[in-house]
This record gives C-alpha cells, sequence and structure tokens, in this order.
C-alpha cells in the first residue's frame, strides 16, 4: 500500500489492513504490562475535516479517554490529488492517563484513517471492521459537510448516539440551515446531541429553576416578551444557541409561532401562547476584540410584574439570574462552566439516551431559522 | 503417514508445519516417517529442501538444525501419479522397506490432502491392493484421513461412504474438520460441561437466541474455479457451522469418550428441524460479492474473479435460521451467517439471553439496556466475553454495556497448539473425538439438502449482491429484523 504521511502527526503510519495485528504489537512495544492497563468501554468514531483537524483532535481525544475509555476512530476525507490513487491510509496512537485514585495508567487506542478519492465510500465498511465488539458506538459529526451526509447516514445505523456541533457550521448559514434539517430527521432513528445545545445548559437550568418555585411557577405561562442580547463574531449571523433557546422555550411552554422578521442583526418573532401573545426579540452585538461570542442575557417578562433575567457578569466569569417579582427579588450566580470540545464531549457521553427535550426544541430552531431564510 | 496430494496447498501450508511442531516438541517419535505422493519430478533430497522452506516460512516455528536434521530423516517422496492404479503395488513397497527401516511398527495413515473428486478413486486402489486393512502392514494399524467436504450433497456423501467404508472401517475413517482442533472450540465443551454455574441457564427459558458467525474478510482468490463448484453453503455450513452448533446445543455426554461425545452431537443434529422447500427459501438467505474495500484494498465482485463463471449463481454468502425440536431449545432460534469477502476475520458463538422481565429504571432509557451476551470467539483472538450492563459513574441513572474478557493469548500466552497439530495427533493416537462421525456428516447433508435444491431450482430471481467490506447483504438483517433482533455487530 502506498503510504503517505501526511505533515500532521497523527501517530504511527500503519498498513490499513493489519490495524488489529499492528495494535497489538504496539502494545507490546509500549507498556502493555502491569504498569498499564489498556481500556475500553466505548467505539468514539469521529469525523474530521483534514488531517490537520484529525490531528487537533488527538489531545480532545486523550483528554475524553480520562472519563471515557474508548477505541476511537477519526476518519477524514483527503484532498483529492488527480496522480494518487484511491486508498486509504491508517496511523495508530495511545492515549495514557493515570487515575486519581492511583495505579496503574489507563491506556485507550486511538486510530485515524483517511480516505483518497473513490475510497471514500468505503470509509463507513473500513470503520465497521475496526470497531470493538460488543461495546456501544458513539458517532461525532465534528464539521457539517452535506457531502459527506450520505457516510453519516451509514454509520448511524451502528450508532447509539449522534453528536454534531453546529457551531463549526456557523460562519455558513445554508450549511447549518442543511444540518439542523439533518437533525430533525432523526438519521438511524437513534440518539442525536447538539453540543451547542450543551453550550447552553447553564443558561436553560437557571432559566427553568426561576420556576421551580411554587410561588413563581405560574409566571411561566405568564410570559409575555423575551429579549435575547449575544455577542456576535460577525454581522449578520443567526446564532444557533440563540434559536435552540427559543427553540426550546417555545416547545417547553407550548407556544405556536405565529411570525417570524429579520432586520439587520435584530430579529423578532411572536408565538402564541395559551390566550396571549408572546413577543421573543433578539439583539446581537458585534463583540469587541477578546471578547468570546455568546449569549449575554436572557430577559423573559410577564407584563409588568415579574421579571426574570439571565445574565453574564462582566468580569467575575459567573452567570447570575435575578428574578423581581411584585416587589421581592431574587437572585442566583453560578461559575460560567469550561465549554471546551472534550468537557462538552465528555459530558455528552456521559447521558447518551434519547433527549426529547432537545428534540423538541431542535424541531422548533429548525423551524425558525428556515422561517428567517425565507423572509430575509 | 503418505500424504497424496505431497506438494498441495494444504501439505505446504498446514499439514507439513504442524507434523514439525508436534517433532520439536517431542510429540512424535523418531522414527516417524512421511510420504509425500505427487506427480512433479522430484527425489527424496529435493522434497527435503521443499519442505523445509515451507516450514522457514512458519513465523512461530522455523526450522531448528538439530529438529530438522531428524525430522528430514523420515521425509520420502515418491513421484506418481495416484489416478493411476499401477502405482499403488509400488507404493506398498515401499512403505513396507521404510517401515522395516524406521522400525513403524507397520502403522499407516493415508491422508487424502487432494481434491474432493479423487477420494474415491484412491481409496478402491487402496482396497484392491490390500492396504486398507487394519493390520496391513503387520501388527500395526491402518487409518484413513480424509478432508472435507465429505460428498457435494447428501447422495454423493453417502455414495463416498460406501466407497470407504467397503475398504476401511468406521474406527479407521477420520474425516477431518479442522474447527473441531481448535482450542475454543475444545474450550466449548469444558466451559459448558466443567462450569457448574452456565448449565440450569443453557436453555429456552433463558437463552433467547444463538448466532453463530464465520467471516472471512477475503474473496475466492484464485479458487474461483473449486468454489463454483462449492459456494458457502457446502464450504462452511455443512461442516464447520453445523459442528459448532452442534457443540453449542448437544446435551452433557455421560463422558469424554468418542462415543459418547459423537452420539451426543449426533442426536442434537437430528434434532434440527428438516425444512422444507418453502421453509428453504423463508428463513435463509443468499448473495454475492460485490465490489467494496476489505482486507485493506480494494475488492472486486465475485462475478469479476478468475475461474468464476460471469452468470453465477453460487452463493458466497448464507444466512439461515435453525430451530431444534427438542426440550432444551424449543423456539430458541439459532442463526447462522457466513460469506467472504466480509468486514472481519471473525468466527464466534454469541449466547444472546433474555432480557430482565421487568424495567424497573424508570428514568434510564430502555434502550441502553441490551441482552447479556455471552461469545465465544473461535477466531482470531480466541477467547470468551461476557456482556453485561453497568451503571455509569455519575449522578443520573445511565448505563451501559461492558465486557468481561477471557482472553487465551494475555491469560494463557500466545503460542496455542494449531488444530491440525492436535487432530493429527490425536489421530495417530487413536483418539477419534474431534473428527466426524458418519451419522453427523449425513445428518448435516441432510439438513441443507433442502436449501441445495431449492437454490438450485430457483433461477428466476438475482442473487443479493453485497458490498465487499460489509456485513452482508440487507436480506440477512431482514431475517433476524422480521422477528425484533440484530446481527451482532462484530
Amino acid at each position: 500500500m502506498n503510504s503517505i504521511p501526511p505533515a500532521e502527526n497523527l501517530g504511527i503510519p500503519v498498513d490499513i489492513a493489519a490495524v488489529e495485528k499492528q495494535l497489538v504489537t504496539f502494545w507490546k512495544s509500549t507498556g502493555d504490562t502491569a504498569a498499564a492497563v489498556r481500556a475500553c468501554s466505548c467505539n468514539l468514531v469521529s469525523f474530521a475535516r483534514s488531517g490537520k483537524e484529525a490531528s487537533q483532535f488527538l489531545p480532545v481525544l486523550a483528554r475524553i479517554s480520562e472519563w471515557h475509555p474508548s477505541r476511537s476512530i477519526t476518519a477524514f476525507v483527503e484532498p483529492d490529488e488527480p496522480l494518487d490513487p484511491p486508498d486509504i491510509h491508517a496511523w495508530i496512537s495511545a492515549q495514557c492517563s493515570v487515575p486519581l485514585s492511583g495505579g496503574p495508567q489507563v491506556c485507550c487506542e486511538a486510530i485515524t484513517i483517511a480516505a483518497r478519492h473513490r475510497a471514500r465510500r468505503n470509509l463507513p465498511n473500513v470503520i465497521l471492521s475496526l470497531l470493538v465488539p460488543d461495546l456501544p458506538i458513539y458517532l461525532y459529526w465534528r464539521s457539517f459537510r452535506i457531502a459527506d451526509r450520505d457516510l453519516i447516514q451509514q454509520l448511524a445505523r451502528f450508532s447509539r448516539l449522534l453528536i454534531v456541533d453546529s457551531h463549526q457550521s456557523r460562519e455558513d448559514p445554508q450549511n447549518r440551515l442543511q444540518l439542523l434539517q439533518f437533525l430533525t430527521e432523526r438519521p438511524g432513528g437513534n440518539a442525536m446531541r447538539d453540543l451547542n445545545w450543551s453550550r447552553i445548559t447553564a443558561w436553560r437550568d437557571l432559566i427553568a429553576q426561576f420556576f421551580d418555585s411554587p410561588g413563581l411557577s405560574r409566571y411561566a405561562h405568564e410570559v409575555s416578551e423575551v429579549e435575547i442580547i449575544r455577542n456576535l463574531d460577525h454581522p449578520g449571523s443567526i446564532p444557533t444557541r440563540t434559536l435552540l433557546l427559543t427553540g426550546w422555550l417555545a416547545s417547553s411552554l407550548g407556544w405556536r409561532r405565529i411570525s417570524a422578521e429579520r432586520a439587520g442583526d435584530r430579529w423578532s418573532s411572536v408565538w402564541k401562547s395559551r390566550n396571549r401573545e408572546v413577543r421573543v426579540n433578539f439583539t446581537g452585538i458585534l463583540s469587541e476584540p477578546g471578547q468570546v461570542p455568546g449569549i449575554n442575557s436572557v430577559t423573559l417578562r410577564a407584563g409588568s410584574r415579574a421579571e426574570f433575567v439571565v445574565s453574564v457578569e462582566q468580569g467575575s466569569h459567573c452567570i447570575s439570574a435575578v428574578a423581581a417579582v411584585e416587589g421581592s427579588r431574587l437572585t442566583h450566580s453560578v461559575p460560567e462552566e469550561l465549554l471546551d470540545e472534550s468537557s462538552l464531549l465528555i459530558a455528552e457521553l456521559s447521558q447518551t439516551g434519547d433527549d426529547s427535550v432537545f428534540r423538541a426544541a431542535l424541531t422548533e430552531a429548525y423551524e425558525l431559522e428556515k422561517a428567517f431564510s425565507q423572509n430575509h | 503417514m503418505i500424504i497424496f496430494g505431497g506438494s498441495g496447498d494444504l501439505t505446504r501450508r498446514k499439514l507439513i508445519p504442524a507434523l514439525y511442531r508436534l517433532s520439536k516438541r517431542r510429540m512424535i517419535p523418531a522414527g516417524f516417517t512421511i510420504v509425500g505422493i505427487a506427480r512433479s519430478p522430484m527425489d527424496d533430497g529435493h522434497y527435503r529442501e521443499l519442505l523445509r522452506a515451507w516450514i522457514d516460512k512458519d513465523p512461530e516455528s522455523p526450522s531448528d538444525p538439530e529438529t530438522w536434521e531428524t525430522f528430514a530423516q523420515g521425509i520420502h517422496y515418491m513421484s506418481a501419479d495416484y489416478r493411476n492404479s499401477s502405482m499403488y503395488g509400488e507404493l506398498d513397497k515401499l512403505i513396507s522397506e521404510k517401515d522395516a527401516i524406521r522400525r513403524t511398527g507397520g502403522n499407516r495413515l493415508y491422508y487424502l490432502a487432494i481434491p474432493p473428486s479423487d477420494y474415491a478413486g484412491i481409496i478402491r486402489n487402496l482396497g484392491a491392493n490390500n492396504m486398507g486393512g487394519e493390520h496391513t502392514g503387520g501388527a500395526g494399524w491402518t487409518r484413513v484421513i480424509i478432508e472435507k467436504p465429505f460428498g457435494r450433497d447428501l447422495q454423493s456423501a453417502q455414495d463416498l461412504n460406501g466407497v470407504v467404508s467397503s475398504v476401511f472401517s468406521e474406527d479407521q475413517i477420520y474425516r477431518i474438520d479442522h474447527y473441531l482442533g481448535k482450542e475454543t472450540v475444545q474450550n466449548i465443551l469444558v466451559f459448558r460441561f466443567a462450569n457448574g454455574i452456565f448449565e440450569p441457564i443453557w436453555n429456552r427459558q433463558f437463552i433467547d437466541h444463538v448466532q453463530i458467525t464465520a467471516a472471512e474478510n477475503i474473496g475466492v482468490g484464485s479458487r474461483g474455479a473449486y468454489y463454483e463448484e462449492a459456494g458457502a453453503l457446502r464450504d462452511m455450513v455443512q461442516n464447520h457451522v453445523l459442528q459448532l452448533l452442534a457443540l453449542v446445543a448437544m446435551e452433557p455426554p455421560p463422558d469424554f469418550s468418542p462415543a459418547a461425545v459423537r452420539s451426543e452431537k449426533a442426536k442434537v443434529l437430528r434434532s434440527v428441524r428438516s425444512f422444507t422447500p418453502e421453509d428453504a427459501r423463508r428463513l435463509s438467505v443468499r448473495a454475492q460479492y460485490g465490489p467494496g474495500f476489505t482486507g485493506g484494498k480494494e475488492a472486486q465482485g465475485y462475478l469479476a474473479e478468475r475461474g468464476v463463471a460471469p452468470d453465477s449463481r453460487t452463493e458466497t454468502y448464507a444466512a439461515i435460521k435453525f430451530n431444534i425440536d427438542n426440550w432444551r431449545w424449543a423456539n430458541v432460534p439459532f442463526y447462522v451467517r457466513t460469506g467472504k469477502n466480509l468486514a472481519k476475520r471473525v468466527t464466534e458463538i454469541a449466547i444472546v439471553f433474555q432480557r430482565t422481565p421487568h424495567f424497573i429504571f424508570r428514568n434510564a432509557p430502555r434502550d441502553q439496556v441490551e441482552s447479556n451476551v455471552l461469545a465465544f470467539r473461535i477466531q482470531p483472538d480466541e477467547g470468551i466475553t461476557l456482556k453485561i450492563t453497568a451503571k455509569l459513574p455519575g449522578q443520573a441513572m445511565e448505563m451501559r454495556p461492558v465486557n468481561m474478557d477471557f482472553r487465551y493469548g494475555s491469560t494463557f500466552g500466545p503460542h496455542l497448539a494449531e488444530a491440525y497439530e492436535r487432530l493429527l495427533l490425536d489421530c495417530m493416537l487413536g483418539d477419534p473425538t474431534l473428527f466426524n462421525r458418519i451419522d453427523s456428516v449425513e445428518v448435516a447433508w441432510s439438513l441443507i439438502q433442502p436449501f441445495l435444491d431449492t437454490w438450485e431450482d430457483d433461477r428466476s430471481s438475482p442473487i443479493p449482491q453485497y458490498a465487499s467490506g460489509s456485513w452482508g447483504p440487507a436480506e440477512a438483517d431482514e431475517l433476524l429484523a422480521s422477528e425484533n433482533r440484530n446481527w451482532r455487530l462484530l
């Protein structure tokens, strides 16, 4: 086999036909002894856009393996070079960590595979041949491309959970719309997640907790106005997190959309809730240099009697929740969670069942995005 | 040991390396003698060189000077056409000479490492020259090892047996199925009958179904012409797969004697429900591999292979649902599948247990809890795995399947005896436990005969195709999906 290692460090290049054999040799040579334990509780299959992205993903996998020891298989499609043959390359590496409780280090194996030309269509079967039997398969589609849809659909049939990150599609509204549509179709009929959904978990928790109190629960159905302020990394974008948050509010509170309008970086939508209308306004503010794009504040108003605000506290790395209800004021602050890719994936892999709340929010978010794109 | 087909593929890949290893491990005596018979003109010296080259290709046990020197002394060659009846007198004379020189006590073991179509001719010639009797060479024994396939359908198996049994008695005949010599296959019996905890749950009350998979990730290669005459059903199901089924499903024998074990195997095979032509159509799937990617390279479809007819209807994949009509296994389906150019090379038996009768974890997703599975991995990476469900650490009642593994390689070291070592030695020692008795062979043929007939008759519908490197055709998935089950993803 013609093996051309890319510039990126993806591990030890091996013959794709002998990956399992090479892994055995590899473990023998790198400490398959009492000092190291091979661990594997699941198969984590990921798709990257390029060799560079795949190599950047290896440290993420290392962190994940501390929580979810897995055989990771990361695949990417190499750019077509007309003179190169249609083939598949493979690399192997180990991810090791020392448990906090002490004892021997725990090691997992990472396989990276790259396909070129028409060999791309063989990727699903190559991946199937590398899975550890009997363990659940989790599929992480890191960067959505509609062109890869067929590959993912084939693998989703065998997977227990499909994870995507719509954040990666933020600069391409059409691509993002296709992603949301793809997710609403629920490929493989299995559970699915979007890392952007996890990025707003703290916001959802704090908003929901307002109405957990018996004295405040009735205000949930009296909300008449929602205002979401968000930092944008570029003008004109419609952040998925904002859409998902709106979709979550609508699906959780039983709203039905009446209209959606957009003007520059301001958008509004009107919903029907029981016997009243709810207006949801979005305001996008361009991020200043060094500022992380994300939701700034969410304000829910129930007429003039109650206002519920969740917002980022400037300079304190905290999110605070303030409920001002008929003269009384309740506050609650929580630290902002670490939301890097590995932390989000660790959380997703810890709860892999179907999330009907997410699915309902996603459906609303997709329909809202579609309405915005039609009305723009 | 007289090897018909002394320069053939089986002799090169399996027999000679196995015999050399046995010699190295001092399992065969100094006087052990090989007489290789083939048509190529060659003397003993050249034959020895050829054999040494074969042995040196064995990474586990290349030749060493000490072992080779004694091993080589017993190697002889006879250049002859075994189809020619006049050679047998000369062969008998040669064997007698070597017997006298090397003091083998008159023991003779004939090994038929030749195409099955030549079995009957050789046996007849051995009989005609009085070379098949139990004490042909004096006080010693005479045995014959016959490779599979033993016949190509029920009638031809019975015909062949008629020929063989006219020359040899049943206790001289060793019908070899190398799967039965594998450690893991033998371990099925130890696992079942030397552990007290499994027998009580080894029945219809606890087991939902059984899956047997014998998958290869290579195509027919240069054996296209042979395979055209065989197909997956004859090549794998009639022998290997049904033997595995018998070992899993048989009742405990009274002891580990050859007669007791082989009688129980035959008994359970007789309990397998026979198929009407309609059953054969409904409960089976056949398919051919198409182009794809497997074993690390692009693969062409079966119809494009050398030696394969462009309109061939020979199956390279077969999946069948068997039922066993006895008290232990009533209503427990045994799904078997075998094929070439599949995703992986793996042979395993999976015992899939019934789910819990009541699920108490209301806040946990029901679909996270899978059936317990006990999997015997026959090859590669031989071992046993028990899949159980465990709670994932954390606040939520999240569950995940985990494996408890026993691996021969990591428990007992990587050097397992090759199946042929075990079987050749058993034959020399006169232990036929791991060889197939004629009743098992015939009942196995009778079980698959309806498929052979139905598939032969059915020339109207196209044969399903599956991509090389996949796990087989969609029709096979549907065979299980229609009963709310899935093939295991191995």
